[in-house]
């Protein structure tokens, strides 16, 4: 790309450094406001073409995953998390969690409002396919706003729309569907602000990052480097020192002030303004099967990292082009968030120490980074749009079978196997495995959930870590009858775990070393725990019963409870 | 699209011929407003022995061109004569000889300067330009006004030359044109006129006009024309005219009497003077009680209707009622209340806000456009400036003004001061304005308030169109010519434009910082994202332009109400008009000092108080008033300033939960409301403080973004001033509390 095909735009950061932004004090210069016409603007009925199509096809095959029991289990966390806030007992805003990033959980909070869509299980893909169409519906704007004509990008957006690892995550109910959207939303601003100047942008840019990272930790960093990407931006065009400080800080400080808050509420809730950083470092998923996690081996992590990015390989080629071809800040910005996405994905591997932490899904910011990559040079490369444009359909459609493929074979996901399965052979998935250790279905919970709806069970009766028993919970619909970590706060809920007698009358336990009440009591799921008796157990739960008073022994070393008689459940 | 601006077209008699040459009909005709095509002052400049001698009669005279009747528009000769004996350039007409006859004889008999005027005139004083005097029908021909003035050694060649310039850019008089641009005094300039004109002029001291005659012309023709019939008897109406070419004034005098006129010249302040002098108690009354006579329902004059006496005082019985049968319940109801109001009026204030971020939603001028605009053809214009203790702002303001790009003979200054105020008075008269300025003094009266002195101010206005700016306002130089602008693309029920607001002095303290990003918010995107929906927009307090036959119309401002600009805003809604934000910007001073900025902040809050008040006095009405949408907006902009006085109560709710975990206050916030109190306190207040950096962004003021980041400190400011406003509201509900200007350390 030779710089001679960089258009000048007034008004435009990235191109005109003569064209001053605001005159004087009192006047607010036209050049901000009055943007430099898109050669084919969106039209409304564009959009909500994009947003009804997609998210109609995205909802349909979400409930057809649904009923191929192809279901997530951090989403069903998240579900649950948000189905609590409003209908636990007592309702607590706290229920979001702290081991996860909120905005997954409270995306889903209207949703969980109403109880038929939680109960059926169609609030995970109706959700998502809401956040899927409309990322797709930003990805659409970029393009437009690369001036790019609507025949060209509604191609790009359809295969993107298509490509089955954003398929799946825009109809998984998962939280990644959210951040995509604001990521997308984020993006778009950039590239509106790089083109036109207008610091409604700028100032978008700020409020869709706020929630991303608060959606995914990793976009932090994003809108750190977007911040740097602001202040070189402006000080290579001369703008005066003022205009720099009071943009960045005005892009900035939602991000902050998210961050702020999220600190602030972990140091009220938790005593630890930062334990959201190391409980995010969770346990083993509550549907693993296997736990043998490969050691960390940089040459792995870092081939694992760019193996992820062929599920949409446009970020990658589109490095260069950003490098090479437009030669400007915003260009160098959007490279180093593809890069960033990369070099993310093997920190975070390093930091726990096992290359499987990176899973196919961690390609997706880089998705939204790639096409915004690409519109940026498009925008600029005037002599080459063709060319460009070509290039990306044809990488676009490479990469359906490439992501397909990765999906059926990559170690480290979270049932993308299971996935392609059910789409290929329209077969249930219930009780099957899929790569990355996971066995697919909820069947072990439906279970015991519907045991649990079969008892005469009152209000928090029965004391449970719910991070590890949610999908019980959200299952049987009556989250009050738990008492949980969410209801009085882990002080509490500790409080009733070291002396549950006469306090609660049940507990459930998920039968992994991870739940912390068999932590405390271990072998009480076997009826090894006096004043402990085990009442029903499937492969995955066990409902236990609690003595009214407590046993002699109590809280010293466990002692076997020989008369234990348990039902056995399906699952 | 209608002009506005554009002048009224007189009705013309004019009719073009095939030959080129229009012809005129010289037969008296009752469908003319004058009823005579003749203008009998016209008539003076040649004499009648002349114009029979060459069948020519002159038609009107604008101050530069001599319309001329002619029975042979080919008589070059006759045309000579005519031009040698006016000095003016001729424009001839084609008449019918005996209708040129006919017109000599009806004219010339019946022209005529009262020598005692009843006795009323001193002849000393009512003297006769030219030759001393002169019999009806000797005439000596004047030569042009400028040549005169420069033959007097009034002014020179070089000041004729430059107001010969200004005249070809702004067609105004060339007299006027002198005038106010200093070169000239009144007196001197009257006398030339008078001499010119065959006028006599008078000077009014001291003259008592007749009752009798006074009644036979209305007050606001005599302040419109300009002119004050001083005595009658049973032939004629003898009157004080500043300008004798004045057709339209004559036109309208005559159609309340049949009885002939004689004029007299004055000069515009002896007249304007005699004005104040003979309307005072009247304009006092008007300015007091115009809106309470006509429009009682819309006064301030009562803070509570007793519907709402009623209303309130069953709330309060209900409450402590509620208070004492279920306190935690009455509790929740209150703070569901108050959650609902802060839920929905953030919510709108957001949307209105998002709606102008980054677009351009008010009237935006380029300067080529206003360089377009042709000053002949611009109306005149006037300023209001209500001054109060303010001597030390008065060199400031002059400097200001005087920048506006306007024919300065189209604009008329008030500055408006109480008559108590001596110290200003004085500043304003030893501070030798120029003559487009002038000092009204505002008589004694209660309630003594801004609104009242703009009333009193609008009384005396001439212009077309009629703006209020504060003394020590720096407007944009091109405003008042991009309001022109604004009307005339404007749909026809535009009455009001509201120009920006912001602070000269925004770096002077932190409060001033503060003040001028919530002025930003204001100015650049909540107002204009009210014109945008079509809601009533609350005026800001000054740069507000308005067309002022729909302002009086009005009733104008409520003299009662501490932020009558805002209540104003609602009426001009209610009553059909529509209000447009136009991006100029007036600069003003911020207050600086925190005690002057509460007692504002005070005042604000407490006139909002009143507006609402006011126009919920029947709020079904209303509502059909102004429709449904433009109900809530009020609701939500106007009512939502109870918000400024609720916040404390949360804030202290908040800080005692914070450090005690008080069930007491958990149990006000069950379920729901908890929720929605929580994303206000987390989301809303964020997305406030946030909209202040939108606001700074938006202007251009970068470097006032990282405080507007703090702004809820500035919000506690707020309540401060709101709850003193709302205290006031009971104890002194008109008392005006008065912000000191010219603290500002000469930031400007």
């Amino acid at each position: 790309m030779e710089s001679a095909t960089i258009t000048n735009r007034p008004g435009a950061v990235a191109d005109d450094p003569d064209a001053p932004q605001y005159d004087e004090r009192r006047h607010v210069s036209l050049a901000g406001m009055q943007e430099e016409p898109q050669a084919a603007p969106v039209t409304r009925i564009e959009t909500l073409a994009v947003f009804i199509g997609f998210g109609a096809f995205y909802m349909l095959l979400g409930i057809r995953l649904l009923s191929l029991h192809v279901v997530n289990f951090d989403a069903l966390d998240q579900l649950t998390r948000a189905y609590m806030v409003w209908y636990n007992d007592p309702p607590k805003l706290a229920a979001i969690g702290f081991s996860m990033p909120p905005v997954g959980t409270l995306v889903l909070l209207p949703f969980a409002a109403i109880k038929a869509l939680v109960a059926s299980g169609l609030a995970l893909p109706i959700s998502s396919a809401i956040f899927g169409a409309g990322t797709l519906t930003f990805i659409n704007r970029m393009f437009a706003m690369a001036d790019m004509v609507r025949p060209a990008r509604l191609l790009i957006v359809v295969l993107v729309g298509l490509n089955p690892m954003f398929a799946f995550y825009a109809m998984n109910g998962s939280g990644d569907a959210a951040y995509l959207l604001f990521a997308a939303f984020g993006m778009f601003c950039v590239l509106g602000w790089g083109r036109n100047g207008s610091a409604r942008y700028l100032i978008g840019a700020g409020l869709a990052f706020s929630v991303a990272v608060l959606a995914r930790y990793e976009f932090i960093l994003w809108a750190l480097l977007l911040a740097f990407l602001v202040s070189g931006a402006l000080t290579a065009k001369g703008r005066e020192k003022d205009e720099v400080e009071g943009s960045v800080i005005a892009y900035l400080a939602p991000v902050m002030y998210a961050l702020g808050i999220w600190i602030f509420i972990n140091a009220v809730v938790l005593g630890d303004p930062f334990a959201w950083v190391t409980e995010a470092s969770s346990s083993a998923p509550v549907n693993a099967v296997s736990s043998a996690a490969p050691d960390f081996n940089l040459v792995d992590a870092i081939g694992n990292a760019l193996r992820i990015q062929l599920i949409f390989p446009i970020g990658l080629v589109a490095i260069p082009m950003l490098v090479f071809g437009t030669r400007d800040a915003i260009g160098y910005g959007i490279a180093l968030l593809i890069v960033l996405n990369v070099a993310w994905s093997v920190t975070t591997a390093a930091v726990a120490g096992s290359v499987d932490v990176i899973e196919l899904q961690d390609a997706l910011p880089a998705m939204i980074a790639g096409c915004a990559g690409i519109a940026w040079c498009y925008l600029r490369a005037e002599s080459m749009r063709a060319l460009l444009w070509a290039v990306t359909v044809g990488l676009a459609l490479v990469s359906l079978p490439l992501a397909w493929t990765q999906m059926q074979t990559f170690p480290h996901q979270n049932l993308e196997e299971a996935f392609t399965r059910a789409v290929f052979s329209g077969e249930d998935q219930e009780g099957s495995t899929s790569r990355g250790g996971f066995q697919v279905g909820i069947a072990t919970e439906r279970a015991m959930a519907d045991y649990i709806d079969d008892q005469d069970i009152g209000n928090n009766e029965i004391l449970t870590d719910n991070a590890r028993t949610f999908g019980v919970i959200i299952l049987t619909g009556q989250p009050n009858l738990f008492f949980d970590r969410v209801d009085k706060g882990d002080t509490e809920w500790q409080k009733v775990l070291d002396d549950p007698w006469g306090n609660v009358d049940y507990v459930l336990v998920q039968r992994t070393d991870a739940d912390l009440i068999l932590q405390k009591y271990p072998g009480m799921d076997v009826g090894e725990v006096d004043g402990f008796d085990p009442i029903a157990s499937n492969d995955r739960y066990t409902l236990i019963s609690v003595s009214p008073t407590a046993p002699a022994t109590s809280g010293d070393a466990a002692t076997p409870n020989t008369t234990s008689q348990q039902d056995t459940i399906g699952g | 699209m209608h002009d506005p601006y554009s002048f009224n077209p007189s009705h013309s008699p004019y009719e073009d011929t095939i030959t080129g040459i229009p012809t005129v009909s010289l037969e008296p005709d009752p469908a003319l407003p004058a009823g005579d095509p003749v203008n009998p002052i016209a008539a003076q400049m040649l004499p009648e022995t002349v114009c029979r001698h060459f069948r020519m009669m002159p038609v009107s005279y604008d101050g530069q061109t001599l319309v001329l009747a002619m029975a042979d528009p080919s008589d070059a000769m006759a045309q000579n004569v005519a031009f040698a004996l006016t000095s003016d350039p001729l424009e001839v007409v084609l008449a019918p000889a005996h209708q040129i006859d006919a017109a000599i004889d009806r004219v010339y008999g019946g022209l005529g300067h009262a020598a005692g005027l009843g006795g009323m005139v001193d002849p000393e004083r009512a003297r006769v330009a030219g030759q001393g005097d002169l019999p009806g029908g000797t005439v000596v021909a004047p030569g042009r006004l400028g040549e005169i003035l420069v033959g007097r050694g009034l002014i020179t060649e070089e000041d004729l030359a430059e107001a010969l310039e200004i005249q070809e850019e702004t067609g105004s008089r060339i007299g006027e044109i002198l005038y106010y641009e200093g070169k000239i005094r009144e007196g001197d300039l009257a006398a030339a006129l008078a001499d010119q004109l065959r006028v006599p002029l008078v000077d009014l001291d001291g003259i008592e006009p007749s009752p009798e005659a006074m009644s036979m012309v209305p007050e606001a023709l005599q302040r419109e024309g300009r002119c004050v019939p001083l005595d009658v008897d049973d032939e004629a109406l003898y009157v004080a005219i500043t300008d004798p070419l004045d057709d339209e004034t004559y036109e309208a005098i005559r159609e309340l009497t049949d009885l002939r006129i004689r004029s007299y010249m004055v000069t515009r302040s002896d007249l304007d003077g005699l004005l104040r002098r003979v309307h005072l108690e009247e304009h006092v009354r008007a300015a007091r009680t115009e809106l309470l006579t006509r429009f009682p329902e819309d006064c301030a004059n009562r803070v509570l209707s007793s519907g709402q006496r009623v209303f309130f005082i069953s709330f309060l019985l209900l409450v402590l009622v509620g208070f004492v049968l279920s306190p935690l319940n009455t509790g929740i109801a209150l703070v569901v209340l108050c959650v609902t109001i802060y839920m929905l009026a953030s919510l709108y204030k957001f949307k209105l806000f998002y709606d102008s971020f980054g677009r351009r939603q008010e009237f935006d001028f380029t300067p080529s456009e206003v360089a377009e605009i042709d000053d002949r053809e611009v109306p005149r214009y006037t300023i209001l400036v209500p001054l109060f203790r303010e001597a030390a702002v008065v060199p400031r303001l002059t400097e200001n003004l005087t920048k506006l790009d306007y024919p300065k003979a189209k604009l008329e200054i008030l500055l408006l001061c109480e008559e108590e105020d001596d110290t200003t008075i004085d500043a304003i008269i030893e501070a030798g304005l120029p003559p487009y300025f002038q000092l009204l003094v505002v008589p004694d009266s209660q309630p003594k308030t801004k609104p009242k002195a703009c009333n009193y101010g609008i009384q005396q206005a001439t212009g077309k169109f009629v703006v209020i700016f504060d003394a020590e306002d720096q407007p944009d130089p091109d405003q008042l010519k991009k309001v022109l602008l604004a009307w005339e693309r404007s749909e026809d029920n535009v009455v009001c434009v509201q120009c920006k607001l912001n602070y000269f002095n925004t770096e002077q303290n932190l409060l001033t910082r503060f003040f001028s990003t919530e002025y930003a918010l204001w100015f650049d995107l909540l107002l204009p994202g009210l014109d945008a929906s079509g809601a009533p927009i609350p005026l800001g307090g000054t740069s507000n332009h308005f067309n002022r036959e729909a302002l009086v119309e009005l009733g104008a401002w409520d003299p009662f109400n501490v932020t009558e600009d805002a209540d104003l805003g609602l009426r001009l809604h209610k009553a059909g008009y529509k209000t447009v934000m136009l991006n100029s910007t007036t600069l003003e001073e911020a207050n600086s000092q925190l005690q002057n900025w509460i007692n504002q902040r005070s005042r604000w809050v407490k006139g909002y108080f009143q507006t609402y008040l006011v126009h919920m006095r029947h709020p079904i009405r209303l509502m059909r008033e102004i429709g449904f949408s433009a109900w809530w907006s009020f609701q939500f902009i106007v009512g939502g300033t109870i918000i400024f006085v609720l916040n404390p109560i949360f804030w202290i709710l908040t800080t005692i939960w914070l450090f005690t975990q008080s069930g007491l206050i958990e149990d006000l916030f069950p379920g729901f409301v908890y929720y929605a109190a929580s994303l206000q306190l987390f989301v809303g207040n964020f997305v406030f403080t946030y909209l202040s950096v939108a606001g700074s962004m938006q202007r251009g003021l970068f470097h006032l973004v990282r405080y507007a980041l703090f702004s809820p400190i500035y919000w506690g400011l707020m309540s401060i001033g709101a709850w003193k406003g709302f205290y006031q509201l009971f104890t002194k509900p008109f008392y005006w509390e008065k912000t000191e200007h010219g603290l500002d350390a000469g930031d400007h």
